[in-house]
């Protein structure tokens, strides 16, 4: 009797440890840590690739919770190039000449500085669009102003690859709060096309390349997007 | 004859047949990208895969058409391709109107007996475009338009059984023409077909 209530315990133990060690292998973690200040535990998965190698710009989600508060978290990576305005008129041989001397036309350095400003800033109330595979759309808002790191270079008269513009990478961080509609939907739906909007332009995190979901991130970047959101529940 | 006025057991048993590979072989054919209920309504959501039909050799601009049902309701979906030049980087507001098809406008289906049906979409839609630059003086707008035109049985009807020649979509910044011809109009036909 005692040896079959043993084995019970062990059967049961196992089962046990056994689901909970294929959940933690399911979500997988970027951040797992507890304010020190306030006591508040705040998960971020790791990020899931929402785009394709065919557009210059590249992005990640991450599935974030805050305490109570549910956030998709976005890393846009963007590769931007922006001609020089013709207002400035400026003589890029000239130009050339003056940066090898160390006296590069300050105009351009004043361009570059409000392009650095500028570029893929994400303003508060700017929208992340998320079309489902069901054909609904949601539409998060972010919650507050979310600066890019913006690295770059000033226009070259002999640069072959860019052409005479500036050329900007620009790395930006979003947060967009989650409410328990959109959880619901988006973990019962695929993602097919994520939307983000800067203050500048809007963002497709896909490929134009499928004529099916001309839009898509794909099936399994959107199984992964909904398995990052299941593990902030 | 139809197969209902046939009298012999024998001979109705073989049209039977007859028929239902005829539905298998037409549902084979039929592809969805999407067949599931929508969260938002319950309704279920049908849309054939894409089919390209416009003659995209001599331009940049193409369009692919699918059949959508939403419940009851059946629509024709197309998926307009279009490409604009303009010699600045495009800014947010040119992206916005790009294509902008406001809730009331027309599309014009000519059909090959010259006769036309015009339907009318039910809902605002504003294309997703993108821009490429190729040079510091040419920048290309590329806008993704999907339209979606609601359709009456006698429509649907119509379209899935005569050839469209050409297609019309009037949108604020003027008309988008697409043409086609049999090969794409039959491609079309096919997945009106499908949500029948």
């Amino acid at each position: 009797m005692h040896v079959r209530n043993f084995f019970s315990g062990v059967i049961a133990i196992t089962l046990l440890l056994g689901s909970g060690a294929a959940r933690a292998a399911e979500c997988k973690y970027s951040d797992r840590s507890t304010d020190p200040a306030t006591g508040v535990q705040k998960l971020a998965t790791r990020p899931v690739e929402i785009s394709t190698a065919m557009v210059s710009s590249s992005g990640w989600v991450h599935a974030v919770s805050i305490g109570d508060d549910r956030f998709l978290a976005i890393k846009l990576r963007a590769k931007n190039q922006f001609p020089i305005p013709p207002q400035l008129n400026i003589n890029l041989a000239n130009s050339d000449q003056e940066q090898r001397t160390g006296r590069y036309d300050p105009r351009l350095n004043q361009e570059l500085r409000r392009l650095q400003h500028e570029t893929a800033f994400v303003p508060a109330g700017s929208t992340l669009r998320i079309t489902l595979e069901d054909r609904s759309v949601i539409v998060l808002t972010s919650k507050e102003d979310s600066s890019a790191r913006n690295k770059g270079w000033k226009p070259q008269s002999g640069s072959e690859n860019t052409g005479p513009n500036f050329l900007l990478l620009s790395e930006v961080n979003a947060l967009y709060p989650l409410s328990a509609e959109m959880i619901r939907a988006l973990t019962s739906r695929l993602a097919v096309s994520v939307r983000m909007e800067t203050a500048d332009r809007y963002y497709e995190f896909a490929s134009r390349m499928n004529i099916q979901y001309p839009l898509t991130i794909g099936d399994k970047n959107g199984r992964q997007l909904q398995e990052a959101v299941n593990c902030v529940l | 004859m139809s197969c209902k006025t046939r009298i012999t057991n024998g001979i109705a048993m073989s049209c039977a047949t007859v028929l239902m590979f005829a539905a298998s072989a037409a549902s084979a054919k039929c592809k969805f990208q999407t067949d599931m209920p929508s969260i938002v309504t319950g309704e279920h959501i049908r849309w054939t895969d894409w089919t390209t039909f416009s003659l995209a050799i001599t331009t940049t601009d193409y369009a692919l058409a699918t059949g959508i049902s939403e419940g009851e309701r059946k629509y024709v979906g197309l998926q307009l391709h279009t490409v604009t030049t303009i010699p600045r980087p495009a800014s947010k507001q040119d992206l916005d109107n790009a294509v902008v098809i406001p809730a009331g406008s027309d599309v014009f289906f000519l059909m090959a007996d010259e006769s036309v049906i015009k339907v009318t979409t039910d809902q605002a839609i504003t294309g997703d475009s993108d821009f490429v630059m190729h040079n510091a003086k040419r920048y290309d707008i590329v806008t993704n338009t999907i339209v979606k035109a609601p359709l009456t049985t006698e429509e649907l009807r119509v379209l899935t059984a005569q050839r469209v020649k050409r297609i019309r979509v009037s949108t604020t910044s003027g008309d988008l023409d697409f043409e086609f011809g049999k090969k794409g109009s039959k491609k079309m036909q096919s997945v009106l077909e499908c949500i029948q």
